[in-house]
């Protein structure tokens, strides 16, 4: 399997490369920012891109619209400083299979790569031409795997405390049980919404004309 | 980790919030690449502070503006390096190569520091593309230094400084900002 490294730091780019290194990726590509990584991405096709935000000349986000317009099954992994629900939920409603946040483990990676494979099914005939598909080809089964993407999403950004957990005069690390329900389900709710209608968008481009 | 800062937070421009959590992300960069607690000292008025070794600078605009400034020494770096990426301290690079990745990975704290932040600051804190400057040992100039706060930072015995420069950004619109955001 193909992989594409697109962060701009070089630390980074080795950190995700060694931690994937001797897993099922045979052709490791790297890039320092948006609009490189789109120029990598045409040319090598990768079934998984795992993709910074913050970059130089063009973000992850845009980024990531433009290569899943190209290959709508590319596996995406967003990995970023940027730790809020917004941004998370915004990477997913684009297309992003899962985000973790910076400062990450290899462990972290790791279990990231293992929830990724599990959206790759394995092509079942010797046909090798053809590329990995999606498992979550029908609509119903798509809505229900980004609303568990999102559950999962959002209770990691939740290990981010908020503010009302800051005791008035101290400066202290705040416990780990924030949890605003309603603001999630809200957001979770329009994003479910959005990432219907995208996929359903997606799946119009991409019939034949007739 | 407990520190009085409603003395120095008088105005309005920086919110005691903001200045919580960014003392707290600080600390949770250094505690979970590490294990090792950081010690956050009490913070001052910018007033002639001179660069560390290495200082990585985010450029924030949106709902603030200004810039967030992390100056730390090279040991403090190598040493910080040297917990998730042990590898690169043990492997064989040539100076100049180990140089890069200072120079990297100094942008690379910065911007996971001022990143974090957002969970609190929300969608219309922007942040910019990180910017090092290594040059130690000279004087360090931002745009308003009464907006400027200093927090000392101590590490597994080694130091390096915080420098919060924000002020609210009166250009910005931001109810226009939230309706966008509401609508997606």
């Amino acid at each position: 399997m193909k992989l594409l490294i697109v962060d701009d730091s070089a630390m980074i780019r080795r950190a995700v490369a060694n931690a994937y290194k001797g897993t099922v990726f045979t052709d490791v590509q790297t890039a320092a920012d948006g609009l490189l990584a789109l120029t990598v991405f045409k040319e090598q096709l990768p079934d998984v891109v795992t993709l910074d935000i913050t970059m130089p000349y063009m973000d992850g986000l845009a980024a990531l619209t433009q290569m899943l317009e190209i290959k709508p099954n590319t596996v995406v992994l967003v990995i970023s400083a940027l730790a809020d629900n917004h941004t998370a939920i915004e990477a997913l409603i684009r297309g992003a299979q899962q985000f973790i946040y910076k400062p990450f483990s290899s462990d972290d990676l790791k279990e990231a790569l293992d929830t990724l494979l599990e959206d790759i099914e394995q092509p079942e005939q010797v046909d090798t031409t053809s590329e990995p598909k999606s498992k979550y080809s029908e609509s119903q089964e798509y809505s229900e795997h980004i609303e568990e993407r999102l559950n999962k999403v959002t209770q990691r950004a939740n290990t981010i405390p908020s503010t009302e957990n800051y005791p008035s005069g101290y400066v202290q690390p705040p416990s780990y049980t924030s949890l605003n329900q309603d603001h999630i389900k809200n957001q979770t709710a329009v994003a479910r919404q959005m990432s219907i209608k995208n996929n359903l968008r997606s799946k119009t481009t991409h019939l034949p004309n007739s | 980790m407990s520190i009085d800062i409603d003395h120095i937070i008088e105005r309005e421009d920086l919110g005691e919030d903001t200045v919580r959590f960014f003392v707290w992300s600080v600390w949770s960069f250094f505690k979970s690449t590490s294990g090792i607690d950081p010690e956050i000292g009490t913070p001052y008025l910018f007033d002639g502070f001179k660069h560390s070794d290495y200082t990585g600078i985010i450029g924030v605009s949106g709902s603030q503006k200004g810039a967030v400034y992390v100056s730390m020494e090279k040991d403090l770096l190598d040493k910080a390096i040297s917990f998730p990426y042990p590898d690169v301290v043990s492997g064989d690079f040539s100076d100049e190569d180990f140089e890069e990745m200072r120079v990297d990975y100094a942008g690379e704290i910065a911007n996971i520091i001022s990143g974090n932040a957002r969970n609190y600051l929300g969608g219309q804190f922007l942040i910019s593309v990180p910017v090092v400057v290594t040059a130690p040992g000279t004087q360090m100039h931002i745009d308003n230094r009464s907006k400027g706060i200093i927090f000392p930072v101590t590490w597994d015995g080694y130091s390096c400084h915080i420098i919060l420069c924000l002020e609210k950004n009166e250009t910005a619109d931001h109810s226009k900002i939230e309706q966008l955001e509401n609508a997606i």
